[in-house]
């Protein structure tokens, strides 16, 4: 039985109320929503595929690629925006040579940007998989990214 | 970890409403979980997102190692956050007999140096924020009271007072505290319609943002008969700049959800939902193991304690949509649709969630509930302005000195809330503006700060207080780049419904974005132009807020109307000179190299991306203005200064 099928099994109620929380529940299990996973909540809650897809587009924490092995995360809260996260989020980009919601093509990397993570006492704030990076300048962009390419031994 | 004993005396304590003696064993039981007679050393470490964000979970193994290094023995307790972010990480020592004292800043490097001085009972002062009040016991000397500090003496914590202090992860700690009395009181006492006296008497009003009265609301739900009911907790706290919500979950989720089961109770609702952001991971986690403890010890599930009364509480994950805010999306959002708002009325208390009647509420709204029924709605009253009842939490954020979680009556001033309690502005700089209630608040200018929290007052000044982000600005933040930031975050979250608000934000986003550009041609045609964008933002700003079903398109125009209103110099600014004074708007910027105090060291020649820059070693360095893309590189890596911003 593959993961999808073993999320379904949890939630034996077929009711539409249940969508959010399985399509929750893959993505924690598969790191993303794929085709399949759409056809099959759809055809195991009663609900077209195009329904299911309209909904999971519709909210940001759904993904549909496959995830990075460090998700780079910007805040963009009010304070980390007059911080200059956008400035930080430029030089992201520039230095992976991606752009936001993209991921590198070892899919080492992937940079998206994050609505208030609600740590703005210590803006900017960058958030590299669980990991928080405060007050976070231009000059460490660099560093950070050599930092992990060094313990990946990329 | 801490262990936890058995709970069972403490539910007999609860329901007897704290009034049995205790014999020997109970009392020891109570003053372990009061923190009273010690035995042995509490550490306590604030791992709130805030503090994980700052770094106390490296904190924390380091207090591990440090305690197993020396062979020492003591508990640690991981508990929220007391609310002063710009301090974090926290670390709390209480040794028995002696006051609990605070460090802040306590890195992991700082551990150790902090740990020995508290062991040897020789505090030294560095680190130190302060010492907990307690008359009970021996202070330390020469270490301040924490509540004499300027962040907490305006304060009124009344919601906030145990969060950073109990364990957030433990039931017997709210238990011993009162936690509980409340829920059990009114289910065993109360009839329904006497409860929602009581938060009527009170004054209490919805702390989302609209301010409207909780009574009344609960009243409508009340007195419709029969059939299934719901109670909804918003706690999909989205605004950018704002976490009270977090901040109280984080610190003591069970009042929440006492909060939460009684007012299921007062409007008869059996199943309730809590819809938190996903986002807020360590909140999500806390809430979900209190749930489980408050089953447990019987205060959720079927005929609680013998009253009939029976009620359940879902945790649903918020997916993430700013809109999902709005009652009508949430409740969509929870049935499994596109968090799309609908048309009101008829409004969720007739036909809400699955179509029946329901009630929304906010986190802090309900927080609120377990006080006023044990203090009674005459303390709540009292505290606040006679309109405007009890204390309300902000999010500090910006350029004050302390940032963080506030809690303060209403009635305060603007200008107390700045000066006092965040200390006045960072690097002695000069105010600029207040950012109240999140992206769709407005701006409020440096003169008007005198301004009183107050429902009435800001309605009197057509100003919005919202949910609670405050955002401090000093004269080195651009209003035009502030207010685009807002426009652009709302145009990202309009969910399409309504055509003035999808394409009206995305207009005025586009209007916003010309004028921080450098015009391609730079003739007076094209900067008249631009200004007619400005003359049409507050045409198109009335048929936004005039024809959108919901608060989000409703309020979308108000950071532009604020800021028109208070500096329109600054937009003229913009568009006729080219020029942002506060030097954020990057494309506006003149980089020019000073002839005096260049070198001609070539590194800044070397650095520039675009080859913008010209001169030989030793000579005076020119920029191209027609190829420099104001990146800012040069202006960076120049050690001497020279180059000068424009």
């Amino acid at each position: 039985m593959n993961k999808i099928e073993e999320v379904l099994q949890n939630f034996p109620n077929h009711d539409r109320e249940n969508l959010l929380p399985i399509l929750q529940e893959i993505q924690k299990a598969e790191g993303y929503i794929s085709e399949d996973a759409v056809v099959k909540v759809g055809s195991y809650l009663n609900i077209p595929t195009s329904k299911v897809y309209a909904v999971s587009t519709f909210y940001d924490q759904f993904r549909f690629t496959d995830k990075a092995k460090y998700q780079i995360h910007l805040c963009n809260g009010t304070t980390c925006h007059l911080e200059g996260a956008g400035n930080l989020l430029k030089a992201f980009e520039k230095q992976l040579n991606i752009s936001s919601g993209q991921l590198t093509k070892d899919k080492l990397f992937g940079i998206a940007t994050k609505p208030c993570m609600g740590a703005c006492g210590m803006a900017p704030v960058v958030k590299v998989n669980e990991k928080f990076y405060t007050g976070f300048t231009l000059d460490r962009v660099q560093e950070l990214i050599a930092s992990i390419k060094e313990s990946e031994g990329v | 970890m801490v262990t936890e004993p058995d709970s069972k005396y403490l539910i007999e304590n609860v329901v007897s409403n704290f009034t049995r003696e205790y014999d020997e064993k109970v009392q020891k039981k109570m003053n372990f979980l009061l923190r009273r007679n010690l035995k042995k050393p509490v550490i306590f470490v604030g791992t709130g997102t805030c503090g994980i964000a700052a770094g106390a979970d490296q904190t924390l193994v380091a207090v591990e190692t440090y305690l197993k290094k020396n062979q020492l023995d003591a508990d640690i307790v991981e508990v929220g956050c007391i609310g002063l972010c710009s301090a974090e990480p926290l670390l709390d020592f209480q040794t028995p007999g002696k006051a609990r004292v605070s460090f802040q800043k306590a890195g992991h490097s700082k551990v150790e140096t902090i740990l020995d001085e508290c062991f040897h009972n020789h505090i030294s002062g560095n680190n130190v924020l302060g010492q907990v009040r307690n008359d009970e016991h021996e202070y330390w000397e020469g270490i301040p009271i924490i509540n004499d500090l300027p962040f907490f003496k305006k304060q009124k914590r009344v919601l906030l007072f145990d969060c950073g202090e109990i364990a957030p992860n433990s039931i017997n700690e709210y238990m011993a505290r009162e936690g509980y009395m409340a829920f059990v009181k009114t289910i065993l006492n109360y009839p329904p319609d006497m409860v929602c006296n009581m938060i009527e008497q009170s004054g209490l009003r919805g702390r989302g943002g609209g301010g409207f009265p909780t009574a009344k609301k609960w009243n409508v739900v009340r007195s419709i008969g029969g059939e299934q009911k719901y109670l909804v907790c918003n706690a999909d706290e989205s605004d950018p700049g704002a976490y009270m919500d977090r901040a109280l979950v984080e610190g003591n989720p069970h009042r929440l959800i006492e909060g939460m089961a009684i007012a299921a109770y007062a409007i008869g609702a059996t199943k309730a939902y809590v819809y938190i952001r996903s986002d807020y991971s360590v909140a999500v986690k806390r809430l979900k193991s209190a749930l489980e403890q408050a089953k447990e010890n019987g205060f959720l599930g079927r005929n609680i304690f013998g009253s009939g009364v029976n009620l359940q509480i879902f945790l649903r994950e918020g997916p993430g949509a700013f809109v999902c805010g709005e009652e009508t999306a949430l409740l969509k959002s929870l049935e499994g649709r596109r968090g799309m708002p609908r048309s009101k009325p008829p409004y969720p208390s007739e036909k809400g969630l699955f179509g029946k009647p329901t009630i929304v509420n906010n986190v802090e709204t309900l927080a609120n509930v377990p006080l006023i029924i044990l203090n009674g709605p005459k303390w709540f009253k009292a505290i606040g302005t006679p309109e405007s009842a009890g204390t309300k939490l902000f999010a500090l954020a910006g350029d004050t000195i302390n940032t963080g979680i506030i809690e303060v009556p209403f009635g305060i001033g603007l200008d107390e809330i700045i000066y006092e309690i965040g200390g006045g502005l960072k690097d002695e700089k000069m105010l600029k503006a207040v950012q109240i209630g999140g992206p769709s608040g407005s701006l409020i200018p440096e003169q008007n700060i005198d301004i009183k929290i107050d429902y009435d007052a800001f309605k009197a000044a057509y100003l919005i207080m919202g949910s609670g982000g405050l955002v401090v600005m000093d004269n080195r933040k651009c209003i035009v780049d502030t207010v685009k930031y807002f426009i652009d975050f709302l145009q990202k979250e309009s969910c399409g419904k309504c055509i003035p608000c999808r394409e009206g934000t995305n207009r005025m986003y586009k209007i916003l974005d010309a004028i921080t550009q450098r015009p391609d041609e730079d003739n007076g045609h094209e900067s008249l132009m631009r200004f007619k964008g400005i003359l049409q933002l507050e045409s198109l700003a009335e048929v936004i807020s005039e024809t959108s079903l919901c608060g989000l398109g409703k309020t979308a125009p108000n950071p532009v109307l604020s800021a028109l209103k208070w500096f329109r110099d600054e937009f003229e600014e913009h568009i006729y000179e080219r020029k942002c004074r506060a030097n954020v708007c990057k494309d506006l910027r003149t980089y020019i190299i000073s002839a005096e105090r260049c070198t001609g060291c070539m590194v800044c020649l070397k650095k520039c991306p675009e080859d913008a820059i010209t001169g030989s070693a030793r000579q005076t360095h020119f920029i191209n203005q027609a190829k420099c893309t104001k990146c800012g590189v040069c202006y960076d890596v120049c050690k001497f200064s020279a180059i000068d911003i424009l």
